[in-house]
């Protein structure tokens, strides 16, 4: 472990791949959640009505 | 836990929540679900409630009660893909205290893209499961499975 000013680096071992693929699946998920989390009351109103009609 | 002589389990208690998208909303303890952490990208915002958007309509609101801009759209993944299968739950079964599979809900966010509703999509990869009985929930993240975070839901204009 090395302390850099306000940095803390703590050292893992674990294939490395693995871990890359991890994170890649985690930081979609993420980035998913945050472009979800910008729906307005709007499109929900409209995605409603769509789904009416595709019952219809 | 010991039980608080101080509080009355029948009196529900009451909080009032200013939303974005519901102006105030009144909310009994029994109603709140609990993600901890919390969701992707949001894990310090913990409490949450499914407020139904009306009876024809396969559409949940999962509105946050600490943040009152943030909310998402969810549904029940069957309207989405009929098969659709989270895979082994064991560990998120014990976390959750999940005693029968029954009392667990299976929930997947949307993705409206602003002004192209038709092109919704459903983030199958990173389901909502909760548990109805002492309502905690948590977000899984489906590393291994066939499905996409960007499943379109509806069929595409052409």
């Amino acid at each position: 472990m090395e302390i850099r000013g306000k940095q803390i680096r703590i050292g893992i071992e674990a294939p490395s791949d693995v871990v890359v693929l991890r994170e890649e699946i985690y930081q979609r998920i993420q980035e998913e959640n945050l472009r979800a989390a910008g729906v307005r009351d709007v499109d929900l109103k409209e995605i409603a009505n769509i789904w009416k009609q595709k019952k219809d | 836990m010991t039980p608080d002589p101080q509080k009355t389990p029948a009196a529900p208690v009451l909080a009032t929540i200013a939303t974005k998208n519901f102006g105030d909303i009144v909310v009994r303890e029994e109603q709140i679900i609990t993600f901890s952490p919390g969701l992707l990208g949001f894990s310090e915002f913990h409490r949450y409630v499914l407020i139904e958007h009306g009876q024809e309509s396969p559409f949940l609101w999962l509105q946050s009660l600490d943040k009152p801009d943030l909310a998402f759209v969810v549904m029940d993944p069957i309207f989405v893909l009929p098969d659709y299968q989270v895979g082994p739950i064991n560990g998120i079964q014990k976390e959750l205290e999940v005693k029968s599979l029954q009392d667990l809900k299976v929930l997947v966010i949307l993705t409206i893209p602003p002004g192209r509703p038709q092109d919704m999509t459903a983030n199958l990869m990173g389901p909502l499961l909760i548990n109805l009985v002492n309502r905690r929930g948590k977000q899984l993240v489906l590393e291994s499975s066939p499905y996409s975070h960007k499943h379109r839901v509806l069929p595409a204009k052409g």
